[in-house]
């Protein structure tokens, strides 16, 4: 067993953690495609980044985001500016000086969490686990009647979700192409000025998530005000 | 500009920015946009939801103390999936939990006498060849977390959605299988592993 955790540790080749999602280099690419340990964190993340839901967990998760809620003092949805926060609470405070102390302790006992680091300014970079989205992204002139991104090899289906900026799902679908058109009962919530979130999935025949484009934004502004 | 309308990556560098009352309110907003996606791994991982609730809070905790060492050269989801999976990890380890003692890869490694370091290094990474070579992908990944990271099968079943009957078992078992017959063709050419 001792042999099978060295074989299936980190190698010095391979790919740091805080860059399984981001953009690969070709060498990195190459290292991939026969390193256990690097497929198996590409594979968790993903999974991460994905967020499908899997049956019968979505009411333990509503229950666990209502207890952050409510441990944060973040009633959902808040219009306001809460007067607890993450960083105020005393309850909060207690709590993480407990949990610095034993993270401090087990820090020097065990190994750190990787710093996120800069890429290097490597060259000859390819989109592998991150989708490129091409549209509609930041302040837009109208209502955009098609989303739009680059295709992933490999990928037969594509989750789109489009969330209002407190993570109410406004539009949630499936399509085979990179490219989504707006039926018009969605298309008339995209009002002036009013925020929205979009990401979108790529998945395999196998329905593993391939990519994912992270969450993007997009706001509908007066043309004729500005922004 | 309200807050809710900034990216991740704004919100972060916002909070940077600011402070008291403001960077809090920032960061409420940067985090509860993540509540379900932490929520659902850690539900995955424990498959207990009150355990759940605890693991996201301390991702949650780490991420707010760690904040200033994001420097926007990932997605911020990335930067945080790096403290949740140190997170989970470090829980397996912390609760030690009594794996099988399956001999699965004493099986494929051999005797263990001589055993040097050198040695060790060459079994190694002669193993990671096999895996790479016998195993299908979600063979490897399941091998991995399970012998190489602790991992329990449920929790494997459920952080990587697998829906086959038997969940993760059913991988161990094949990959298992695989690696006995790889063995031993090695040994029927004589050479060792």
């Amino acid at each position: 067993m001792t042999r099978f955790k060295e074989a299936a540790g980190p190698t010095p080749s391979c790919i740091p953690i805080e860059r399984i999602g981001e953009s690969l280099t070709p060498e990195e690419h190459a290292h991939m495609r026969t390193c256990a340990r690097c497929q198996t964190e590409l594979a968790l993340w993903q999974q991460f980044e994905s967020a499908a839901p899997a049956k019968d967990e979505g009411a333990a998760v509503t229950w666990i985001v209502a207890e952050l809620e409510r441990r944060a003092g973040s009633p959902q949805r808040q219009k306001s500016a809460p007067s607890r926060r993450w960083g105020l609470s005393g309850q909060w405070l207690a709590a993480a000086a407990s949990v610095a102390l034993f993270v401090s302790v087990g820090y020097l006992m065990w190994d750190r969490e990787p710093a996120i680091r800069n890429p290097g300014g490597t060259t000859g970079q390819y989109r592998t686990a991150q989708l490129d989205v091409i549209a509609p992204l930041g302040d837009v002139a109208a209502a955009p009647r098609e989303f739009s991104w680059k295709p992933a090899a490999g990928a037969i289906r594509y989750d789109v979700r489009i969330l209002e900026v407190d993570g109410t799902v406004v539009w949630r679908t499936s399509i085979a192409e990179p490219r989504l058109v707006v039926p018009p009962d969605i298309l008339s919530r995209f009002v002036i000025q009013k925020p929205f979130l979009w990401e979108v999935t790529a998945r395999d025949t196998a329905d593993a998530a391939i990519g994912s484009s992270g969450t993007q934004r997009f706001r509908v502004v007066d043309s004729h005000r500005g922004g | 500009m309200d807050p809710r309308d900034l990216s991740d990556e704004e919100l972060v560098a916002r909070a940077a920015a600011s402070s008291g009352s403001e960077r809090d309110a920032l960061v409420n907003v940067l985090f509860s946009r993540h509540y379900e996606r932490v929520g659902r791994w850690c539900f995955r991982f424990t498959n207990d939801r009150e355990a759940a609730a605890d693991l996201a809070q301390d991702v949650f905790l780490k991420a707010h103390r760690h904040l200033a060492d994001f420097r926007g050269t990932s997605r911020f989801t990335t930067w945080l999936y790096t403290i949740i999976r140190h997170e989970s990890l470090n829980r397996l380890r912390r609760a030690a939990p009594v794996m099988e003692t399956e001999d699965a890869l004493e099986d494929v490694a051999g005797d263990d006498d001589p055993y040097d370091a050198t040695e060790r290094l060459h079994t190694a990474e002669r193993l990671r060849v096999l895996l790479s070579e016998v195993l299908d992908q979600v063979e490897r990944v399941v091998f991995t977390l399970h012998y190489g990271d602790d991992m329990p099968l449920d929790s494997i079943t459920r952080l990587l959605h697998l829906e086959n009957a038997s969940g993760a078992k059913a991988y161990i078992v094949s990959a298992r299988r695989k690696l006995a017959r790889a063995r031993q063709r090695i040994l029927a050419k004589g050479q060792g592993l």
